[in-house]
């Protein structure tokens, strides 16, 4: 039996060493935390002559469960702090007068560490996206007006908006192209889940290599900065929460307004999620290839 | 949510996520297993979340939350205490050898402490696992530091008790670095 202090020391390390894996406090403290909110809307709901109570009756549970958008605002945090690999596939469909056009399809690959804020994603066939800590590199869409001057294969952003919920003012322009920022942007998905309505858990469903819980919502999505040009679209879809609690796969759908020349257009993404908690590594683009705009002042975004 | 209010989300979640771990470890030498020792640690996050707010900048959310935790614990353990009572010798438990050789340890210590009366048990957790001066722990516990002493003397002498021969006679079986299993 261990006499002194430091072999007391060691015999309690060791006690409480083999944490089991797969216990997260946050997702677990996020749960519990909506649970209590649920229950505090129903008791203000009743004192209030019901008014609240029905005007929220959609998402209530009644009890200790958390409601579905409990659980899926509680997936989506979990999952916006984990490190994942992800596969998207957008198609955009013209819808003109005659009848839809041709179908453009892009497929995404890519993955991101929001611990170490490091992320990369290939966009087609040539498109990339490099995020290293503050700043984030970009070939194929050109941030600031047209082709990028010289040999310049790269500009060089602020990554804050990939990192960061969407607010007005952060224009989703700077990614242009097939691809939204719900493609190229996960955590900012993430963000724009918790604010889903008519969330409603639909039952078991699977994927690769996982089961889980399928749940349908809608979510109101904002496109380019405020004022005239902003857009604003309803999407539904479905999410796939596996039984660790985090996102596995969304689908959604929404019809984008006709913009410019750009007919009306109807979108649909597919995403999964893969690969939790490997570190990602990025390595930026040769400085010879990156072009910083003048407007992008030596700080991030 | 307006802009400060998202600043402190983001730093609670990223303490939780820096820090939650360590007073898990903390929970499971209080409670015995991790389910309790997670189930205690979420319901103390809830209320360091609640005081998240009025925390000083230069307040110790370490500190906070470990006091949260153990008075916890404690008010959890008044009221089961019909369910958990000192023992005077291990029970028949699930069996070390039916366990990996890496979790035995750490499995038989837990469960000796967890025999311990509680203030015993804390103030070996809180004096050798958290390595807190005997003020310290007097504040946290309510007790004087005389009382402090004589729960440890008398924790290591009912730890050593319950032990006995099952303990290995060398610390060997150190456990592995300190990472979760990813994946």
């Amino acid at each position: 039996m261990p006499d002194n202090d430091q072999q007391v020391r060691t015999l309690l390390r060791d006690a409480a060493g083999d944490v089991p894996a797969g216990l997260d406090l946050l997702h677990g403290f996020r749960a519990r935390r909506a649970a209590r909110r649920v229950r505090g809307r129903v008791a203000l709901g009743v004192g209030a002559g019901g008014l609240l109570a029905a005007a929220t009756a959609a998402t209530l549970t009644i009890g200790t469960a958390p409601s579905a958008l409990a659980q899926l605002t509680s997936a989506a945090s979990r999952t916006a702090g984990l490190s994942y690999d992800i596969s998207t596939t957008g198609v955009n469909v013209p819808l003109r007068a005659g009848g839809p056009g041709p179908a453009q399809s892009v497929h995404i690959s890519g993955a991101f560490d929001p611990a170490h804020k490091t992320g990369e994603e290939r966009i087609g066939s040539d498109g990339q996206i490099r995020l290293i800590g503050p700043y984030a590199y970009l070939t194929v869409f050109p941030v600031h007006g047209p082709a990028l001057p010289g040999d310049k294969s790269w500009v060089k952003v602020g990554s804050t908006q990939f990192w960061e919920p969407l607010t007005v003012g952060k224009g989703l322009n700077d990614v242009a192209g097939v691809a939204s920022v719900a493609e190229t942007s996960p955590q900012n998905l993430f963000a724009v889940l918790k604010s889903a309505s008519a969330v409603e858990r639909q039952g078991s469903t699977s994927g690769a290599g996982w089961t889980g819980t399928s749940y349908a919502f809608t979510v109101r999505l904002t496109f380019g900065p405020a004022g005239s040009s902003q857009v604003a679209v309803t999407a539904t879809g479905t999410v796939g929460v596996d039984q660790q609690g985090r996102v596995r796969s969304l689908d959604a759908a929404y019809t984008m307004p006709a913009q410019g020349s750009d007919p009306r257009a109807r979108v649909t993404v597919k995403m999964t999620f893969s690969n939790f908690g490997t570190p990602v590594s990025v390595s930026p683009p040769p400085a010879s290839e990156v072009f910083t705009p003048a407007n992008f002042q030596s700080g991030p975004a | 949510m307006h802009r400060g209010a998202d600043d402190l989300e983001r730093r609670f979640d990223a303490f939780v996520r820096g820090h939650g771990e360590r007073h898990l470890r903390l929970a499971v030498l209080l409670t015995g297993d991790w389910h309790a020792a997670e189930d205690l640690v979420q319901a103390s996050l809830v209320k360091l979340y609640q005081a998240w707010p009025r925390l000083d900048t230069d307040a110790d959310p370490d500190a906070y939350l470990r006091r949260i935790v153990v008075n916890t614990h404690r008010s959890w353990w008044r009221s089961r205490w019909r369910r958990e009572r000192p023992v005077a010798a291990l029970p028949d438990g699930a069996g070390a050898a039916d366990m990996a050789a890496t979790h035995a340890v750490g499995a038989v210590v837990r469960q000796a402490l967890a025999g311990l009366p509680r203030q015993q048990r804390a103030v070996l957790v809180l004096r050798y696992f958290e390595d807190l001066p005997e003020a310290e722990i007097a504040a946290l516990l309510g007790c004087s530091p005389g009382s402090v002493k004589t729960h440890a003397h008398r924790g290591l002498r009912t730890l050593r008790e319950l032990l006995g021969d099952d303990w290995p006679q060398s610390p060997v079986n150190r456990m592995p670095a300190l990472e979760r299993d990813r994946g």
